[in-house]
């Protein structure tokens, strides 16, 4: 029997050992950085603090980097926004303001864009800001350092030439083709101002020790755990439509990575996040109506959720099938189960927010099964042999749809219902994205599910030019020149309201010949405790930190 | 002696090289080409998907490849993460000591709950207090962690407001309601086995022995009975070690822990296949090192399975 016990304790002794082995031996435990204590207070109008202020908000993804330029998803988008700087910035209503540079000047062409920039302005690091800082983050992102990144695809796509550093003050980026939206973009973070000293200091690790010029420096990251920023006691350069001046309210922001929805709201219920991002729907409904949270909810501008219908196979070749698919789906209800209340139906190819959204496209389809089946009946489909599933010469009204059920749980069977409804035979395959994206290049799908968030409509190119079907995106495979024409004029043309034309044409189109299905707006929703003050959100839907304060 | 340990670190490595061999292949399993299923829905160009290959090292013919994996494993260097390009080693040693501390606090705390409660349902055998040890053990089995946890968070975390819901650090009020969770499910075996083990050593002679000679029955049963009633359980919980390695997984993303259990599932999440492969090779060596030491340190201490 002692022998037994022995082998026990054996292995108690060994894990020990193992443990003080594993170097440090402690996990790193949550550390307040010292230095949000000396963050002074006086540089603000804000009561002195008793102890600083500190912003929690759980985040449902850890970033991949914060390498601005490198970033590719949401979460890297919502954190470099607040450690940089762009050379311009949006408002919440579209409109352009200076942020790094007070002016700006593009030349006819809309190929060269000339930037005066303020020269007040240090990094993180206490570096100067200065035309150079321009032409290194540029460079950096054209580097082969980044493989594929939001960034990269902006300057890529409209092919960047150089930037050229005139004075320490004025810059000139340059590219190859005419690029009108070039400065709204440079106002979204992918096209943020990295410190050219940082960026040579760290080399391959920059993504994790980003400088920029933003409203908070970055201070610590701990994998899977939490991302620390503290204000800039010397930010004074925020944008004129913020509603305060100087540095950002609060002391500190703790990003926690919190990737259970339950956790997060747990969380937040006892106060140890003060905003939580993604809320499962119902429970915040529940907390809002308790008056123990807001949600403050926003429509993402952009392509909204659709279903692309392949028009080159049957029976979606037909466009009275594919006009009596959309007919047959209820969105005011799809979107109520997807995001309950929060849900806002979808009519149109792009959402009511995006800039250039023609209403006239939005409103040629409404929920209305009878006039499905006519098109359906019209188009020779009919139910021969009462199974609920309309056939024609023997064929039944199949439709193939390959998904990844992780983005489409929360309405597809609804969805489903409203077409087998109507009398199609939908196979939903389900599969990883992998998998799906193999089906979709092989051509074995009628529908595919997509949204694109973006404040402006040119994703249509990617999704609906002829150019790019064969697998480049356009998986409507619908040709035509017209479609093709605004398309690329809308994207390079430098008059703003020819463009808001062009799109107009294109949404006229696409939706006349029933290439998508809409379906609802993507929602992004935040649950925030009552004692945060001056929550809004950008031109795209990220909640902008640098004006929330908490109460005390 | 020297034979035993031979042959037993000689079947280690064959199951070391077996695993190794298991997740090699597994980035070969996968439906479809793994540059697709990496990249997704991003848009992909010829190019991009040739690179990734490259990079992958997946035009070799599959031997070579195993052997370039085999030899960088060796070395510590299990590969760069597709997800963040952050060394895969590195990322499993940064999450290692938290996965550890979690483990071995449930542990602890599986070992003094599950003891006391078996002690005492031994000691009062057949009572209500007997009844409703051996009921509450039921319930700590049949639960699962993830509902236990959730409990648990509702009553210390929302209600009384005394530990944190989610947490990171190691310290008490950090790791009571993760280990607990962790470690109930343990203590309601420990339980189990403390009250029949020592319902069977208070019934031995040596035990009749001593109440006989007028020992005090608190001494006999410190002293005589629960030395030896722990043997058992001592020897049960230390070899679970393995399986609150895997439950951790489970706590630590319902508790936002850091851990090797978390990076697994995120790793899974975000296909991010060389970390997926190197969290589970670096758990199958730890399972199969800390077995390997404890069957040599066992036959060290124990004579009589050196004769065998």
């Amino acid at each position: 029997m002692k022998t037994t016990l022995f082998r026990g304790l054996s292995v108690i002794m060994l894990i020990g050992l193992l443990l003080a082995a594993c170097g440090g031996g402690a996990p790193t435990a949550v550390e307040e950085p010292a230095a949000a204590a000396e963050a002074p207070a006086e540089a603000t109008e804000a009561p002195v603090a008793v102890e600083p202020a500190i912003l929690t908000i759980g985040i449902p993804i850890e970033p991949e980097t914060l390498d601005p330029g490198d970033g590719v998803y949401v979460q890297e988008q919502f954190l470099a926004m607040n450690l940089f700087d762009s050379l311009l910035s949006i408002a919440p209503d579209g409109s352009l303001h200076p942020a790094l540079a007070s002016a700006w000047e593009p030349n006819e062409a809309f190929s060269e864009f000339t930037f005066t920039l303020r020269e007040d302005v240090t990094f993180h690091d206490g570096t100067a800001f200065t035309a150079e800082a321009i032409k290194a983050s540029f460079d950096h992102i054209m580097s082969e350092a980044v493989l594929e990144s939001g960034g990269k695809s902006l300057l890529q796509d409209h092919q960047y030439v150089e930037t050229v550093v005139v004075d320490d003050y004025t810059a000139v980026v340059k590219f190859a083709a005419s690029y009108p939206l070039f400065l709204r973009d440079a106002a979204r973070q992918w096209l943020s101002i990295s410190s050219p000293a940082a960026l040579e200091k760290y080399g391959a690790d920059y993504g994790r020790n980003p400088v920029g010029t933003g409203p908070f420096k970055f201070v610590q990251w701990d994998a899977q755990s939490q991302i620390v920023v503290e204000r800039n006691p010397d930010y004074n350069w925020g944008p004129e439509f913020a509603t305060h001046e100087g540095p950002a309210l609060v002391d500190q922001v703790v990003f926690r990575i919190l990737p259970e929805a339950a956790t997060r709201l747990t969380a937040f219920e006892t106060g140890e996040i003060l905003i939580a991002s993604e809320p499962p729907s119902l429970d915040a409904i529940a907390m809002a109506d308790s008056g123990a949270a807001e949600i403050q909810t926003f429509a993402q501008p952009g392509i909204p959720a659709i279903l692309m219908i392949n028009a080159t196979k049957a029976p979606t070749d037909d466009i009275n099938v594919r006009k009596a698919m959309i007919l047959a789906v209820n969105q005011d209800e799809l979107a109520q189960t997807a995001f309950q209340s929060l849900g806002l139906p979808a009519y149109s190819v792009i959402s009511p927010s995006t800039w250039g959204y023609d209403e006239k496209s939005a409103s040629l389809y409404s929920y209305n099964p009878e006039e499905a089946a006519r098109l359906l009946e019209e188009a020779g489909w009919v139910d021969t042999n009462s199974d609920g599933i309309r056939e024609k010469n023997g064929e039944t009204l199949s439709v193939d749809w390959p998904d990844n059920p992780a983005w489409s749980e929360s309405f597809n069977e609804l969805l489903i219902g409203y077409l087998t409804d109507a009398g199609f035979d939908v196979q939903y395959r389900s599969m990883d994205d992998g998998a799906a994206y193999e089906e979709l290049l092989a051509g074995n799908y009628t529908l595919v599910y997509m949204y694109w968030t973006r404040p402006d409509p040119t994703p249509l190119r990617y999704l609906f030019h002829s150019e790019n079907t064969n697998g480049g995106g356009a998986w409507t495979n619908f040709v035509n020149e017209e479609l093709d024409a605004a398309l690329a004029d809308g994207d390079t043309n430098t008059d703003e309201n020819a463009r808001k034309q062009d799109y107009a044409t294109a949404q006229s189109i696409i939706m006349e010949n029933a290439l998508v299905l809409p379906m609802f707006t993507v929602n992004t929703s935040y649950l925030t405790a009552p004692s945060i003050e001056g929550f809004t959100f950008d031109l795209e839907g990220y909640p902008w930190l640098y004006d929330i304060s908490v109460a005390r | 002696m020297l034979n035993y340990l031979i042959r037993r670190v000689f079947t280690s490595i064959l199951v070391l090289f077996g695993v190794s061999i298991l997740v090699f292949s597994v980035i070969h399993l996968v439906p479809g080409d793994v540059t697709m299923a990496i990249l997704g829905r991003q848009k992909v160009t010829e190019e991009r998907v040739a690179e990734l290959r490259e990079q992958l090292g997946l035009n070799d013919p599959l031997y070579v490849q195993y052997g370039r994996y085999l030899g960088n494993a060796l070395r510590g260097d299990l590969g760069v993460s597709i997800r963040n390009s952050l060394p895969v080693s590195k990322s499993i040693a940064d999450q290692m000591p938290s996965t550890f501390a979690l483990a071995m606090s449930a542990l602890i705390l599986a070992l003094s709950i599950g003891s006391a409660l078996g002690l005492l349902a031994a000691l009062r055998h057949g009572t209500w207090l007997d009844t409703l040890v051996m009921g509450l053990s039921v319930s700590g089995l049949s639960l699962p962690t993830f509902w236990m946890g959730l409990l648990l968070i509702l009553l210390f975390s929302v209600k009384l407001k005394l530990f944190p819901s989610i947490s990171n650090g190691s310290t008490f009020a950090d790791l009571f309601l993760p280990a607990l969770t962790l470690g109930l499910p343990e203590a309601a075996v420990v339980a189990r086995m403390m009250r029949a083990s020592m319902l069977d050593v208070l019934n031995k002679e040596y035990i009749i022995v001593a109440r006989a000679k007028g020992l005090p029955a608190r001494l006999v049963v410190l002293k005589h009975a629960l030395r030896n009633a722990l043997i058992p359980v001592v020897t049960f919980v230390g070899l679970q070690m393995a399986y609150l390695l895997g439950g951790a997984t489970i706590v630590e993303t319902m508790f936002a822990r850091q851990g090797i259990g978390r990076l697994a599932v995120q790793s899974i999440y975000s296909r991010d296949y060389p970390m997926v492969q190197g969290v589970v090779l670096v758990t199958a060596a730890i399972y199969v090192i800390i077995n390997t030491f404890t069957d040599i340190t066992y036959v060290f201490l124990n004579p009589k399975i050196r004769l065998k």
